[in-house]
């Protein structure tokens, strides 16, 4: 018998390299492509003008209308409505500032007036060296007290937790434990996996504001018949306010049901 | 002369799959965070965004205005400096109304030659997020006063929705 001729495979391994080729140029196509900031638009709500002419005698407020007011000063920040005026929410400015001439990376608390020198070389910083500026919410008894900061747990993005009945959870939520956060409704159950991505910081005083709106935002939306500016709110602002803690202070707005933000300045309207 | 005996070596070959391997995980990372939509907006030097959760993507940008640390802009052109700005009183900057007011009239020039389908007044600013809000309420008044009454802030999206 014949016997079969088996021929010797050589164990050839597959060549990559045109692949490899291929795959060098799709990343670098990709890499140039892609954008690592992402830009977006805040819109803002414009009031229509008055079509009342100037020697008609102008109607008297509307009483069946909101006029929901955010008013934005170096100390506090003060809501206000047709019905009067909310207690005052206090803050301590604190900002992180970044040396030019250094990168160093510094945090101060913000007094008027006052200037910020670099601990490294004693240059004095520019307002445009501020990188971060955060509002701390204290509580104040009266106006001679510095305040207290308040502590309050915060997910990893930052969001403050809050229990089902409005109040803001001191310590990471137990395991079980309902919590929700500004601007969103759902009530999520604490797991031990965003439990471990949860700390306890300083309260924002953004956060306490929209918390305060969005209760206004539920009571108003209930009302009968529903007010024609039930989404709507000004923010009133200080000339010397910096524009971080007004588009701050919109999307605090907007987190808590007021979709139409309008802009005014303190002794005029823009 | 003793011959030296050349040892014949096998070829060998490089192991390039584990590279393959991370340049798979590398590509499907990048187009994973890739947007497919592009680049409407370009973010200016010389200024730092303000960053916003709750911001919307650009759809459409007409005329753009930037206040940076030093110069304010309209559509690349530097027409002063925002320290002028500040410290001038008049709630309007003349320059800025100037350019505005002749923009807006080729807008709307342009809407009733049927060039475009309509004159909207939109208008994107970037301001430096350290700006006094004096510029920028100057900055609007202006804008609103050339008939811009569409005003978008542009800003940096704290995190991406989806």
């Amino acid at each position: 018998m014949k016997k079969a001729r088996t021929k010797k495979h050589r164990n050839k391994e597959l060549d990559l390299i045109p692949v490899m080729n291929l795959f060098s140029i799709l990343v670098t196509t990709v890499i140039s492509m892609s954008t690592f900031e992402k830009l977006g638009v805040l819109e803002l709500w414009l009031p229509e003008r008055s079509t009342t002419p100037q020697d008609q005698p102008q109607k008297d407020i509307d009483e069946g209308l909101l006029n929901l007011t955010v008013v934005i000063t170096d100390k506090g920040i003060t809501i206000g409505a047709a019905g009067g005026f909310q207690p005052s929410i206090y803050y301590q400015e604190e900002v992180e500032y970044r040396s030019r001439s250094d990168q160093h990376v510094f945090r101060k608390v913000w007094v008027k007036g006052e200037e910020v020198k670099s601990p490294t070389d004693g240059k004095v910083m520019s307002p445009y060296e501020r990188e971060t500026i955060m509002l701390n919410f204290v509580t104040k008894k009266d106006s001679a007290d510095p305040g207290t900061y308040v502590y309050a747990a915060q997910n990893i993005e930052g969001n403050a937790l809050m229990d089902t009945a409005g109040n803001w959870y001191a310590t990471v939520p137990a395991n079980g434990a309902l919590y929700r956060t500004v601007g969103d409704e759902t009530v999520h159950k604490m797991d031990p996996r965003t439990a471990a991505f949860c700390k306890v910081e300083k309260l924002s005083a953004y956060q306490e504001v929209a918390k305060t709106l969005e209760k206004i935002h539920m009571l108003y939306s209930q009302r009968d018949p529903l007010p024609p500016d039930v989404d709507d709110v000004v923010i009133l602002a200080d000339e010397d306010v910096i524009y971080d803690k007004v588009i701050q202070m919109m999307d605090a707005c907007k987190s808590a049901g007021f979709d139409r933000v309008a802009l005014s300045l303190i002794g005029g309207e823009v | 002369m003793a011959h030296r005996k050349i040892k014949r070596q096998e070829e060998a070959g490089l192991i390039i799959t584990s590279l393959i391997d991370v340049f798979v995980i590398v590509l499907t990372f990048l187009m994973r965070t890739i947007s497919a939509e592009g680049n409407l907006m370009t973010s200016a030097d010389n200024l730092v965004l303000p960053m916003s959760q709750r911001s919307k993507s650009p759809t459409e940008v007409s005329l753009t205005i930037i206040a940076d640390q030093k110069n304010l802009t309209v559509d690349d052109k530097v027409l002063m400096t925002t320290e002028s700005v500040r410290k001038q009183d008049s709630l309007l900057i003349k320059p800025v109304l100037d350019v505005l007011t002749k923009k807006r009239d080729e807008e709307k020039h342009a809407e009733m030659m049927g060039l475009i389908k309509e004159a909207t007044g939109k208008v994107v600013v970037q301001f430096d997020k350290n700006t006094p809000y004096d510029i920028v309420t100057k900055v609007m008044a202006t804008c609103g006063y050339a008939g811009y009454n569409n005003i978008k802030f542009a800003v940096t999206k704290k995190n991406e929705e989806g």
